[in-house]
């Protein structure tokens, strides 16, 4: 049992935990200021790895370099559907149950579009490069360059996004609109604008996680439903809307991921995953973090 | 039970006119099929208290938040400082002077005191004011200074009232909408809010005051309008009211 105690474990679990913080943030953030369910959330990851996989591969652009592209082209891809799709009902105040409903419906047809496309213009075979994969020996731990840029880049994403949420008046309007829709609006909080933000910010941080992501792993029309459901996992286990608590979440499903997978095999990540959504939204549905939510 | 003409009373004071500060004419407010106020018409008393009393589901609530933006107007006309204001968002409301405070207070339970006041001033004339505003209201909720840092959430009933009240005057309003600031409070609390209101008249706020208290309302109120079935079936100075006959039966029970 000495092996779960060594760095390389622990290493990789920060790496994947940064990941799932990110992308779940993202979702968090659409989900609590809107209350849309989105299930194409994965997919915005699969576009961002693409948008990285061709930058570098046609133009020789390092990811990292194309980090802030990506963003506001996954970013834009959010405006475009909340423009077209989202708006409107928002605006009408719709109830809750009928937002997070349609919206559940509309972005499943999102995502089976996106993947459709993705398969027709980059077929479906999986692809990969190489990038920033020399390896460092830090204390006996052996860290590929492109997993350290992941793991700094996306705690940087976490720090920034903390400290615009806590400091900054926008930001604080952002976890109002959250906490108390009516109450946003009666203080005098731009709706419309605080919720294009919030959907260009969990679009573009969705599709700079795709980017780091990309440098590491294979790339695939498909790859999107796993990053999908681990991030519902990990907004449920934080707490719908509760954004300190999915950040956590992300590194604790992570962590349990990956010092299981440790224990048993790589064929049991899927149960493991399943397993823990379920057993959450059955004994904690507030998630484990969250209290019981006011209507 | 349908509303009666605008009394003479109110014509004489010249209160019908668009220059007023403001005033509300005729106004239609429903949700879906169901209509709540038909033909709402009321005045507020610059620098004043003007009070709408009524029962539980007269159209209190329903009248406070169509004006503050957040419930739309059907049909009719607000005017706020002499110009239409009927169909502005709530944001451009807050922005031009007009601040809620809504029953059942509505305060952000995940963020501390301290941020409820600062997002409070979220418009760009409070913001500018915003450190003065801060000490002002501290000054007048001693409470709300020695909790800053903890969590609306956490605050008990009366606290989060006096949250809720100093959040929207951290908007540096003209005129304050107060939806029943008492309600649901212990009578102490709801004593010392009742003593608080005329000194917000004193900063040279308007305010406009729902409440189900009528005896305690109508004694601080200048003016006030008995709310029944979504229409306006009383209406007189507070003093007046308070010796009504009508009123004592139905609101005082004596």
């Amino acid at each position: 049992m000495d092996f779960l105690l060594s760095g390389q474990l622990l290493f990789a679990a920060l790496v994947l935990g940064s990941v799932y913080a990110v992308i779940a943030l993202g979702l968090n953030l659409v989900y609590g200021t809107m209350r849309l369910l989105n299930i194409a959330h994965g997919e915005i990851v699969m576009v961002g790895a693409y948008a990285a996989f061709w930058g570098f591969s046609l133009l020789g652009l390092s990811p990292l370099v194309a980090l802030p592209v990506v963003g506001v082209l996954t970013g834009a891809i959010g405006l475009f559907l909340y423009g077209t799709l989202f708006r409107a009902q928002l605006a009408a105040n719709k109830p809750v149950a009928q937002l997070e409903a349609s919206s559940l419906l509309l972005f499943f047809g999102v995502s089976i579009v996106m993947q459709n496309l993705a398969s027709l213009a980059f077929t479906a075979t999986p692809r990969a490069y190489q990038h920033l994969d020399t390896v460092y020996q830090i204390g006996g731990v052996a860290m590929t360059g492109n997993r350290i840029a992941t793991l700094v880049v996306s705690v940087a994403i976490l720090v920034a996004v903390l400290l615009f949420l806590n400091r900054s008046i926008y930001g604080l309007a952002v976890k109002a609109l959250i906490q108390h829709r009516d109450a946003a609006r009666v203080v005098g909080i731009n709706v419309d604008r605080v919720q294009t933000v919030s959907i260009l910010a969990g679009f573009g941080i969705a599709g700079i996680a795709g980017a780091l992501v990309s440098m590491a792993e294979q790339i695939s029309p498909f790859m999107g439903f796993p990053f999908t459901i681990a991030s519902f996992v990990v907004i449920i286990m934080g707490g719908l809307g509760n954004i300190v608590g999915g950040i956590m979440a992300g590194f604790l499903l992570a962590f349990i991921e990956i010092y299981a997978v440790a224990l048993t095999s790589a064929n049991f990540r899927s149960i493991l995953i399943y397993g823990i959504f379920v057993g959450i939204l059955v004994l904690r549905p507030q998630g484990l973090l969250g209290k019981a939510r006011r209507s | 039970m349908s509303s009666p003409p605008i009394s003479a009373k109110t014509t004489m004071r010249g209160r019908t006119t668009m220059s007023d500060f403001f005033s509300v004419r005729d106004l239609h407010v429903g949700y879906d099929e169901v209509r709540v106020l038909h033909g709402v018409s009321l005045t507020a008393v610059e620098g004043g208290i003007t009070a709408v009393i009524g029962s539980n589901g007269a159209g209190k609530s329903t009248l406070l938040r169509s004006l503050c933006g957040i419930v739309p107007i059907g049909s009719g006309t607000v005017s706020f400082e002499g110009r239409d204001v009927t169909d502005q968002s709530a944001e451009r409301l807050v922005a031009g002077g007009i601040s809620m405070v809504p029953e059942g207070r509505w305060i952000f339970p995940d963020m501390t005191v301290l941020e409820n006041l600062r997002v409070g001033a979220i418009n760009p004339r409070a913001r500018a004011v915003k450190d003065e505003t801060l000490q002002a209201v501290m000054e007048m909720f001693p409470r709300l200074r020695e909790r800053s840092s903890q969590l609306g959430g956490t605050l008990s009933g009366g606290e989060q009232q006096m949250l809720a009240l100093g959040r929207g005057l951290m908007a540096a309003p003209k005129l304050l909408l107060l939806d029943e600031p008492t309600l649901g409070l212990a009578p102490g609390i709801a004593k010392q809010i009742f003593k608080i209101l005329p000194d917000l008249t004193a900063l040279g706020l308007t305010v406009v005051l729902a409440e189900q208290n009528v005896s305690k309302t109508l004694s601080i109120a200048d003016y006030a309008y008995v709310l029944e079935n979504g229409g306006i079936v009383l209406e007189g100075s507070g003093k007046d009211l308070l010796g009504d006959d009508a009123i004592r039966t139905a609101y005082l029970g004596h």
